[in-house]
């Protein structure tokens, strides 16, 4: 798992400054409780956001990040950095789009301007996946290993009401769009999804595969 | 059981052989057929359970096909396309063409939540295709849609974004059931059934006809081996029971006729086999019938030869064993026979104490010379006394002597034909004709022999002995008439002074002349024919008749008048004395209640035979008869002639005594004939002595008659007793007897017996004549 400063730490520190309160959550399998890493959790709320300029690329046939939280209105690269062509593509009801097959940079970013959550695939390389949520609120974030995530709250206006989530998990049963949920605004609060298993390890076949791609 | 005693021994050996034989091998050819066709069949089941075996793994096999053409299809970028753009004209061209590359027979596409987004189904499907959505993505399942069978695969359409599913059907079509067919050695038949229904369709079939078709209509159990039809068969089951879709399953049917050609072919050489055993067991059974039946019917027709009498040669039997031995035990058989036959012949004819021939002997001789029309002479011999030889000096003894007499006789004619032994001490021997002179001559001689003194266990021994001689034929024409006249003879001899007795001819004539009698006297008396006859006494003082004598009379129908002394005699003889005297007591009582209700009086004298005195019956008789009597029981007189109280004095007392008891009168009959002694005459109870009528009938001419009249008259009144003289022929006797004071009279001069109908005119008759019997004539009275 690759760190993804670029994106990530400038919209934590944006979000702290806006916020006098933070709300810690922990994210845990429906199943076995155990935490859940990766999570996305946002509150159920619409802020306005500022659109960025982010990028995904792709490396070793996968693209990076897998998950990229994205204000609404963003625009984001697709830089190959493979040897090999990809076709990215993404037929989400959020935006589809389809940028044919090439090497290197494609000549236009493609703007996300509507919320939801698209999912990226590759049609020449089936196994490539990465998601963008495309979000409008700023009370957002991923779980960490322990499954902990911290959101900044508004107490203002919550006064002791409970609090809307907005729960996102690649291998939630329907990852098309996130599940809801709440939590009381008092403490530390525990959110529990329901997650497909994850997909075996790589197979001994891809292993082979890669070892042929660096010779 | 008569069949089987018609069978004979050849068809009962060839009937149980065929039996035996035709049981082991039907036994043994069931067994097989049993056993080859169960093999048959589980050989058929194990193919059908391969054939299920690869059913199954063919259906996995297309259905991987079918489901790796379908990821292919569902990953097709330009299929994705056309699913994200929604555009549904576009989705249903795609969808359609799409699957057609993956060889769907239809493709229906809904989205993750079940919407039908499209289909190349036409929308008049009952329920709509939403029905065949209940399957689990990448999961299989059967349906049964518009009349064919379809294997249903549902497979997710899942790209960046996407998210659908396609569900594509396979039909179940002939080339399938071709290539289940052509694997699996079977045919094979899909057949399907809506929801709810009970019946199957078939939706496709290889080779068979449709009349088998028709059968694998009715639902059957899984696994089911049989059908009523011309195949094996398994049905297995595609869909889960109650499914939604409907039931489809594969049916895999196997011909039994092929299947079971080899379990024919091998029936029928079985059939064939077991014919063959059966032929050849028929032919060793006549074989060895032939070879045993043969001699057993030979031996069987010796013993009836053997068991005819005849001397029959002995079959030769050239089959060693049992046969031969059961030859060997009849020829022994044979010869045991004859010399059991010798034995018991010469028993049957011969005299084991003298070894002289028996009665048998004699009488076959006899027979012989009476067929052959030749002449002999009987001798005959009787030994007095050898009984009391025997019960004196022992049986022993007596067969001394009587194998003493065979040798002296033996020695005597030496030409004898037959010299027998007949009986206790009696011989008998045939030899030749002689003249009567001669015979005398002989039997003298043989006399002689007998008589001379022996000697036995050295004690001098004589005996005396009879001899009878009879000329044959002359003196018998047959056997029977041979022993008749002989035992006749024999019995002269024994009362004959003479030591020889010959056969007199007419005597035979005269003893059947009695038979006859005894015969009818039985009849006569129980017929009725005997008639009585009444004969006066007369009070002599007075000349009034007092009593008559009952005298029975019997005419014979053919032999005429038979005298009462003749066959009062034959009915002791007989035995039939005591019914003929109770028969007269009946008779006299009856006549003299008839005569009483005429107005006559008289008493009755009954004659009594010496044998009615041992008869204990005869008091009871008198009683019942005359238990009406009118006058007087002493009116009734009972004669019983003086020797017949003399035979058993004792026995004649007791019942006299008794006889007295009753009342009646009781008479001594003929004495002065029976030798009683005076003594035992005091003794009895009599009242009335009747002097015996050959001392009266000539009393007025001989002195000497007068003499014992007188004196036995004064005697008999000397001892208290009444005197009755009969037999008084003229009025001389009458008048003597008058004179000497008898009492009473009975005779031809004063009346001959009377039927009881005439006795009324008798006895007025004698009243007439009272005057002439009264008058007294002094001259006597000297």
């Amino acid at each position: 798992m690759k760190r993804r400063f670029l994106v990530v730490v400038p919209v934590l520190c944006w979000a702290l400054t806006m916020h006098a309160s933070a709300l810690t959550l922990t994210v845990t399998d429906q199943a076995s409780g155990a935490p859940v890493a990766d999570a996305v959790v946002a509150l159920d709320r619409v802020d306005p956001v500022t659109p960025v300029t982010a990028e995904i690329y792709q490396q070793d046939r996968a693209f990076h990040p897998k998950v990229l939280i994205l204000p609404l209105g963003s625009e984001v690269e697709f830089p190959n950095r493979d040897n090999t062509q990809h076709h990215v593509y993404s037929f989400s009801p959020a935006k589809t789009f389809n940028i044919e097959l090439y090497a290197g940079r494609p000549e236009r970013p493609v703007r996300f301007d509507q919320p939801g959550i698209v999912e990226l695939g590759c049609n020449i390389h089936d196994h490539m996946q990465a998601f963008i949520l495309v979000t409008q609120t700023n009370a957002i974030g991923q779980s960490g290993p322990d499954g902990r995530v911290e959101l900044p709250v508004d107490t203002a206006t919550n006064a002791g009401a409970p609090i809307r989530l907005r729960v996102w998990h690649p291998r939630l049963p329907d990852n098309t769009q996130p599940v809801s949920r709440q939590v009381d605004a008092t403490g530390p609060g525990t959110v529990a999804i329901e997650l497909r298993p994850a997909p075996a390890r790589e197979t001994s076949m891809d292993l082979l595969q890669r070892r042929f791609q660096e010779l | 059981m008569g069949a089987v005693e018609r069978l004979g021994f050849r068809g009962r050996l060839i009937a149980a052989m065929v039996t035996l034989v035709a049981l082991v091998s039907l036994v043994i050819g069931a067994l097989f057929m049993v056993y080859l066709f169960e093999d048959e069949k589980s050989r058929a089941t194990e193919q059908l359970s391969i054939g299920e075996r690869l059913t199954r793994e063919i259906l996995e096999r297309r259905t991987d096909l079918n489901l790796s053409r379908l990821s292919v299809v569902v990953q097709d970028f330009g299929f994705r396309s056309a699913v994200a753009s929604r555009g549904p004209a576009t989705l249903a061209s795609a969808l359609d063409n799409h699957s057609r590359r993956a060889g769907a027979d239809f493709a229906v596409l809904t989205d993750n939540s079940g919407n039908l987004l499209a289909s190349t189904l036409s929308p008049s499907i009952a329920g709509g295709p939403t029905a065949l959505f209940d399957a689990r993505p990448g999961a299989r399942s059967f349906a049964y849609l518009q009349g064919q069978g379809y294997e249903v695969l549902q497979i997710p359409v899942e790209g960046p974004g996407l998210r659908a599913r396609l569900i594509a059907g396979f039909a179940l079509d002939q080339s399938l059931a071709t290539v289940i067919a052509r694997l699996s050695g079977t045919e094979a038949v899909f057949r399907a059934r809506a929801p709810g229904d009970t019946s199957f369709e078939v939706v496709t079939a290889t080779s068979v006809r449709d009349r088998d078709l028709v059968k694998l209509r009715e639902p059957n159990q899984d696994g089911e081996l049989m059908d009523a039809g011309r195949y094996f068969r398994r049905s297995i089951q595609l869909t889960e029971p109650g499914s939604q879709t409907g039931d489809i399953d594969v049916v895999l049917m196997l011909s039994r006729a092929a299947s079971l050609a080899n379990y024919y072919a091998r029936a029928q050489e079985i059939a064939l086999l077991v014919s063959a055993t059966m032929v050849f067991a028929i032919l060793l059974a006549l074989v060895i019938a032939r070879t045993l039946g043969r001699p057993v019917l030979q031996l069987a027709a010796y013993a009836r030869a053997i068991g005819e009498g005849g001397a029959p040669e002995a079959p030769e039997i050239r089959t060693g064993g049992e046969l031969k031995r059961l030859r060997n035990a009849f020829v022994d058989m044979l010869a045991r026979l004859r010399e059991r036959e010798a034995q018991i012949r010469y028993a049957a004819t011969h005299d084991e104490v003298t070894g002289l021939g028996n009665r048998n002997a004699l009488m076959q001789s006899a027979r012989e010379l009476f067929e052959d029309g030749g002449a002999c002479t009987l001798l005959g011999l009787r030994l007095n006394d050898l009984s009391d030889v025997n019960d004196t000096l022992g049986l022993v003894f007596g067969d001394q002597v009587l194998a003493a007499m065979a040798r002296r006789l033996r020695a005597t004619l030496p030409d004898a034909r037959v010299i027998a032994r007949t009986g206790g001490g009696e011989f008998l021997a045939l030899v030749p004709a002689q003249s009567p002179e001669r015979v005398e001559a002989l039997a003298r001689q043989l006399l002689a022999a007998a008589e001379a003194p022996m000697d036995i266990n050295n004690t001098p021994f004589s005996i005396r002995a009879l001899a009878v001689t009879m000329a044959l034929p002359a003196d018998a024409g047959d056997t029977n008439e041979l022993r008749r006249r002989l035992n006749l003879t024999f019995e002269q001899a024994e009362n004959h002074p003479e030591s020889i007795t010959r056969y007199q001819p007419g005597r035979d004539e005269s003893h059947l002349r009695e038979l006859q009698l005894i015969a009818d006297l039985h009849n006569a008396i129980h017929n009725h024919d005997l008639s009585m006859n009444y004969q006066p006494k007369l009070d002599i003082r007075t000349g009034q008749v007092t009593q008559v004598e009952a005298l029975v009379r019997w005419i014979h129908p053919e032999l005429g008048f038979i005298s009462p002394e003749e066959f009062i005699f034959l009915a002791e003889q007989s035995g039939q004395i005591h019914g003929l005297t109770a028969h007269i007591l009946q008779r006299v009582a009856a006549d003299a209640r008839q005569w009483t209700e005429a107005g006559l009086d008289a008493g009755v004298a009954i004659n009594l035979s010496a044998m009615d005195l041992t008869w204990p019956d005869l008091i009871d008789h008198i009683e019942t008869n005359f238990d009406d009597w009118h006058h007087d029981r002493l009116r009734i007189t009972l004669e019983v002639t003086e020797s017949a109280l003399m035979q058993d004095p004792e026995e004649a007392l007791a019942t006299l005594r008794k006889l007295r008891e009753l009342g009646v009168t009781l008479s001594v009959d003929d004495f002065g004939t029976g030798y009683s002694s005076l003594s035992q005459m005091r003794k009895l109870p009599v009242q009335e002595l009747k002097i015996d009528k050959s001392f009266v009938l000539r009393l007025d001419a001989e002195p000497q008659d007068q003499l014992i009249v007188k004196s036995t008259i004064d005697m008999a009144h000397g001892l208290g007793l009444k005197v009755v003289a009969e037999g008084i022929e003229n009025l001389e006797a009458w008048r003597l007897l008058q004179a000497w004071g008898c009492d009473l009279g009975q005779g031809f001069h004063l009346s001959r017996p009377v039927a009881p109908a005439d006795l009324a005119d008798t006895l007025r008759a004698l009243d007439a004549r009272r005057p002439e019997l009264t008058r007294p004539t002094m001259e006597y009275h000297q």
